[in-house]
This record gives C-alpha cells, structure tokens and sequence, in this order.
C-alpha cells in the first residue's frame, strides 16, 4: 500500500466528522435558511448521521419505529441479577479498525474496557483458548505444533507459514500477490483482480494451493472472492490485522454510544413514529408517519431524507417515485446475518477449577458453536457468558450442548437467556452479508450512492462493512455529503 | 336537571342493554378481514410501489391493539389481464403452507421476493426448479435446519412442523415461489409493487387478497367476512 493513497483514504472516512463543532449549528442571519433533513431510523447509524447534520447547523428529525432507539446495538439487563447486563446485539470495537467511533468516545467522556477473546477473537494468544477439531478439544500449543498441523491435514507450504504466523494470517500466504495488486482500495475494481468477481474465496484458495484443512479454516463458499481481496486490502489500507485487532467494548454496554447521541439530539428524535410513506419531487421530500397510537398519518417536508434502516424493513415503506432499478436492486438483494447471542450468568469463574486460564471455546455442535466471557460489567461476583448458536434455539437447548461439551467437572450457571432478533419488527437484521459471487458489479457503487434526495447510510454502507465503525463513517460521510448538496 | 339524570340513565340502560345483545349474539367463526387502503378500483402506474392496509379482527381480537399480531396479517397480490373480468374479484383459498410458513417463524429470515436473513423464497424455487429430488430435501432442511448451501448463515431447524408440513412448505415454495404474476406481503401495512409478468393491457390490475393467518379456534375457519379483495387498476406501461 502506497502511504498516499492510505492517507487518502483515511482522510475520506475520517475527515467527515464534526465532533463538537458547535459554532456551526447556527445559521447566520440573512443566509440561506437551514437545510431540512428527516432520518429514517434511531439506530446507531440514524442517531450518528443525526449528530452530524445537527453539528453542521442542519435542521434534522429523526423518526424511528420502535419504542426505543438504539437498534441492533442492545444492552439488556432483564433476568441477570446484581445489575449485570449483556449486549444482546453489537458485541465489541477493535483497536485499530474504530477509529471514527473512538473519536465519539473521547468527546463525549465514554470508557472503554478491555473485552478479551470477544466472539472468539483470537486476541490475546493466552493459551487459554480451546479448539474443537473432529471431535477433539486442541489448545493454542498443540495447534501450533507442526506434527498437529499435519495430522490435521495442513500442506508443506502451510506448515512452514504456520511456523512463524497464528493460524489466522493463512489469508496472508494465499492472497498476497492480490493484494499486492490494490493499489486504490476505495473501490474493487480497477486493480487487476476484477475477474475474481465471478469465483467464490474458496476457489481461490483453493486455485492459490490452499489443503482442505486450510479451505475448511478459512471458510469462503459463496463468498465473492473479488470482495474478500478487496475487504483485506482495505483492512490493510486502514491498519487492521489479520486478527481484526483488541476487542472492547464500553463501559456500562454498546448501548451507552446510542445513548450519548441521543442526549445531544434531544426532541429531534421521535419515539414510535413509524415512516408510512416517502414522496420525492424535484424541490424536496415528503414524509408520511403516524405518531405512537395514533392512526392519522402526518406529514413533514425535508430537503432530504437519510434511509439509516436496514434494507429488508425500509422496503415495507413505499417510495414514490419509485428507487432507480440500480437501487432497487441492492434493497431487494443484499443479503443480512442475524443470528443472536446466547448469554449465561454462572455463579463463579467455574472454569478456573477445571484448571483453564480462561474460557474461551469453539464447538462443531450445531446448537453452539463458541462461548467466551465477558469482562466484569457490575460490582458483581457472578460472571456473563457469551456463545454463539442459531436463531430460533432456545438458550435452555444452547446451554444444554455446552454442558455436553464443556471439557471440565462442572459449571454453576445458573441462568440462560437470549434475545431473538428475527422476532423483532424493526430491527431484525445484524450486518451484512459477503456479496455473491457474480454480482459485485450490480452492488458497487449503487450500494454507497443515493437515489435522488433520498440518501442511504448503515453498516452496508462503507467500504468496509464492518460493525459499528462502518455505521457512524457512513453516516458522517451522508452528512457531509447533504452539507456539501 | 331531573331531565338530565333521566335521559343519562336512559342512555346507560340503552347502551348495557345493547352490549347484552351484542353478547348474545353467536361469535361469528369466521375472520373479519378489511383492506383499508388501497380503496377499490383506484389506479397506480405500473412498476411504482403503494401502500397497503388492513385490519383484521378474530375471536374478539384485533389488529388495532395487537392482540393479533400483524405478522398474522397476509396480503397476496395477482396480476390479472382484465379487472372487469368477475374472476377477478375472487380470492384464491389460502394454502395450509403458506399459513405455516407465515406462523412459523420463516419471516423473521426470510422475505418472498427479495433477501433479508435468508435467501427469498423466489431465489430457492429457482434454484432448485425442475430437481425431482428437491422438495424431499428442501423439506428435510427445514425440519433439520440448514447451513453452508447458500452463504455463512445458518437455518435453525424446525422440529415443530410435521414432515408432512415441511414437505407442503417445500412444494409450495418450488412452485409457486417463483410465479411472476403473484407477490406476498407480510404485515397489517407496508407496500407493495405494481408488477407485471408481461406488457399489461389497458383493463390489467393487481388483485388484492388479504388473509388472517393467525391460529383458528375450534369450528373456526378462513373464509374472510369483509373486504377482503380490492383491485387496483395499472396505467402506463
Ligand atoms: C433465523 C433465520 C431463519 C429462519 C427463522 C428460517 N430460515 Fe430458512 N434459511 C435461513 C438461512 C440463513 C438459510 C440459508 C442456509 C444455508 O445456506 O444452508 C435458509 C435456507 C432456507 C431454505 C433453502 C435450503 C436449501 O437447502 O437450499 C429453505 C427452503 C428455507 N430456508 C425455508 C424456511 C422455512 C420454511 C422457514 C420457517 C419454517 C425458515 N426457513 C426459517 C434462515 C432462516
């Protein structure tokens, strides 16, 4: 990566913020009078796109659905004693990879902890970590061990890279003459690498000379391998490594973020005010909602509208005219992960009994799949757990796998819980998934563009789709782009 | 005065007497189901998108407090060549499959046209079109739940649907998945779009049919009482 496209590239997703610049939320008499934007929902990505229009002096009002704001990022109390509490939704921030996000914590005096081995993050290397293979429980050591990585079916070539590098570089030894070739990674085409946009990664691993071992470790069916390159080129671009970095997350929960936002926006933003209808023309927007209770449908006229609710509910509010093709081919085609969080509460740090620094697990179970803790979020001698299981299971089935699997004598936990976002109306979806292979061409760069005044933000929305960084760049990068129309 | 107490009196007696009858009268089995909006016979171009409401009310229930859910609330739209023709106004029966689907918890994933959680309907039943052994295995992957076929998400399995339920879910979803002239909403409002499978004549339309799906008591059934069919005539082209 050349240094001056990398500062490029920074600037463009981090100049656009205008943290704490209130001099400018005032219009001067005798000038143009404000800009009018209404933002289509209170989550993270809404409240964020919000702030900054209101920081540069915009008239904005935010309408959101649901009877809370905040979205996908949740942080749940109910059921756990001692006022311990668990984000059911966006888990943790990295370090590096959240640097816009960091700047809102600082302004607003928001903590960050220290949140270890976050849904299986590979950070720190404690050797406390324990890896399910075929039925068969490896520790960091073994599967660092050359005669480990045989068995398990690792090639020569893989074996002497793992020698020097954690299993979760591999990526590095099958794609770096791709990446070498991204010289502009704001966008993926152009660098040499289109073709890859008609493969899936596995078969460029496979075609690179990955084993099966390593296809199976690194996943990628049905991943569009043209977006695989480009994502770690742009995650090499912004200084994020091949473990995706420390994980975080904040004190008091993820939700203490959406919350600082909305003190600052204060009445703008609107409680159970679904949005009925979005009219454009060519002077403006108008938006129909009704208010919570009430069946009469109100309007307001904007300059704008900012869409910061996911695709798969915004789509249930028609838009007249109606979206471009182009447009309306990503609404109807991006493809969402939603998949909950199963949390424990256990009565005491039971692993440490069983002799293991940490608990930090992956199964090939098909109720659970990982467990992990997290850090001490209440004055509290009871601990939160975390595992990743299916939709639509109950925690009493996820809990249940955990104690056939869990290597040790016994656990004390004494509560399970989950919360099932594929009920929720409003809020259902999570990130976005891989595009296709095949269809890279139709996302980008419909995906970032707005359609007339109607503008688009949300984690799909970014370069780098990744977690809460990409909702609030894309929601500063909306506002600056609105300030600037 | 005394007038006044009298006539209010009255009025008690009226409206008690009244809510008596109301009372005795027979609970009516069969769903009230209104579309609201969009009003009969209004028109909308072609390829634009409108809104829809309805309201449904069962076994003392509504939609309007939400003691029914509006995930109970289906809206099916067909295109037809001539609005006129009386054929038209004719909902078509609600398949048991898709009352599962929408009772189950499919909808939280997936969507009919389009992706959401999961793959839409349309994109499985073109996949799979003309695999004989397709609906046996789509069937098994509902019951057993999925994963790795289409991306990294993965499908719980559904062990409350009957093998039989799953394998109608599944031929429903293979044929009739993929039909151009029909689209589904889920919810007591939202939008939907003016499509047609082909160029639409000067009489073509979109027929309207909405359906509770929600559970039925005993002797209850989902014949709709109400308007539960309006036309919606296209212009343009
Ligand atoms: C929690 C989300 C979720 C729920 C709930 C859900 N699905 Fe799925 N469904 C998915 C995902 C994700 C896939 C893709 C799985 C894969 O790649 O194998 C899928 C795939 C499918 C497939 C295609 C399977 C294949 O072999 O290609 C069918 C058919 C299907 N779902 C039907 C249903 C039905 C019917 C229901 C309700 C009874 C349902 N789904 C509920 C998420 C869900």
């Amino acid at each position: 990566m050349e240094r001056r496209t990398f500062l490029k590239t920074v600037a463009a997703g981090l100049g656009a913020s205008m943290i704490g610049s209130e001099a400018l939320a005032q219009t001067a008499p005798g000038s143009r009078p404000a800009k009018k934007v209404v933002v289509a929902g209170a989550g993270i990505t809404g409240l964020c796109c919000a702030y900054e229009l209101m920081q540069r002096g915009i008239d904005v009002t935010v309408l959101e659905a649901s009877g809370r704001y905040g979205g996908h990022v949740y942080t749940g109390h109910d059921g756990l004693s001692d006022g311990l509490f668990a984000d059911y939704g966006a888990d943790h921030l990295t370090n590096p990879g959240y640097e816009q996000f960091f700047r809102y914590v600082d302004a607003f005096g928001l903590k960050v902890v220290p949140y270890p081995n976050a849904e299986g993050s590979p950070l720190p290397a404690n050797n406390g970590q324990m890896t399910m293979i075929g039925g068969k429980f490896y520790s960091e050591t073994m599967l660092a061990d050359p005669a480990t990585q045989r068995a398990l079916g690792f090639n020569d070539r893989e074996i002497a890279f793992l020698a020097s590098h954690p299993w979760y570089e591999l990526p590095a030894l099958f794609l770096a003459d791709h990446l070498a070739r991204f010289h502009d990674a704001s966008g993926p085409f152009g660098n040499g690498c289109d073709d890859l946009d008609a493969i899936d990664l596995d078969a460029l691993y496979a075609r690179q000379g990955a084993s099966q071992r390593a296809r199976d470790y690194l996943g990628g069916q049905h991943v569009n391998a043209l977006y695989g390159v480009w994502r770690l080129a742009v995650m090499l671009d912004r200084g994020i490594p091949l473990s995706e970095g420390e994980t975080f997350h904040l004190e008091g929960g993820n939700e203490e973020m959406p919350k600082a936002f909305a003190a600052r926006l204060g009445a703008r933003v609107k409680l159970a005010h679904p949005i009925t209808a979005i009219q454009r023309d060519a002077t403006g927007v108008t938006v129909s909602y009704t208010a919570y209770g009430r069946d009469e449908p109100q309007t307001v006229r904007a300059d704008y509208v900012v869409n910061c609710i996911s695709l798969p509910v915004f789509r249930r509010i028609p838009v007249t005219p109606a979206l471009s093709p182009a447009k309306q081919y990503v609404v109807d085609n991006l493809t969402y992960s939603s998949h909950p969080f199963f949390v424990f509460e256990a009565e005491t740090k039971f692993w440490l009994d069983d002799g293991f620094q940490t608990l930090a697990m992956s199964f090939e179970h098909p109720d659970i799949s990982q467990i992990w803790v997290v850090p001490e979020t209440a004055k509290s001698s009871r601990v939160i757990l975390k595992a990743f299981g299916p939709a639509g299971v109950s925690p009493q089935r996820v809990l249940a796998a955990f104690r056939e699997l869990y290597p040790g004598k016994r656990d004390t936990i004494v509560q399970a819980l989950t919360w099932d976002w594929s009920k929720d109306p409003f809020a259902p979806t999570c990130e976005m998934e891989p595009f296709a292979p095949g269809t890279l061409k139709q996302f980008w760069p419909e995906i970032m563009k707005p359609d007339g005044r109607l503008y688009f933000a949300g984690t799909y929305a970014d370069a780098l789709s990744r977690g809460m960084e990409s909702c609030v760049r894309s929601a500063a990068r909306v506002a600056q782009e609105i300030a600037d129309a | 005065m005394q007038f006044k107490i009298l006539a209010l009196s009255t009025v008690v007696l009226v409206s008690s007497l009244s809510a008596a009858l109301i009372r005795a009268a027979p609970p009516t089995s069969d769903p009230q189901v209104d579309i609201t909006s969009p009003a009969d016979r209004s028109r909308l171009p072609w390829q634009s998108q409108g809104s829809y409401a309805v309201t449904i009310s069962y076994d003392g229930k509504s939609t309007r407090f939400d003691e029914i859910p509006s995930s109970d609330v289906l809206l099916a739209t067909s295109f037809v060549p001539d609005t006129d023709a009386p054929a038209a106004r004719r909902a078509a029966p609600l398949p048991q499959a898709l009352a599962d689907i929408t009772r189950s918890n499919c909808m939280g994933c997936h969507d009919f046209n389009a992706s959401s959680g999961g793959p839409s309907f349309a994109a499985i039943g073109k996949r799979y079109a003309g695999q004989p052994a397709a609906a046996a295995t789509l069937a098994a992957h509902i019951r057993d739940g999925s994963r790795g076929a289409w991306g990294s998400g993965s499908m719980p399995p559904h062990p409350d649907l009957a093998p039989a339920q799953a394998g109608a879910i599944a031929n429903w979803i293979l044929t009739h998945g993929t039909d151009p002239a029909v689209r589904y909403y889920v919810g007591k409002s939202g939008s939907f779009r003016m499509i047609t499978p082909g160029k639409p004549g000067p009489r073509a339309g979109l027929v309207l049919s909405a359906y509770y799906t929600g559970p039925l008591t005993s002797g209850g059934t989902r014949n709709a009482v109400g308007r539960n069919v309006v036309v919606v005539m296209g212009t343009g082209s």
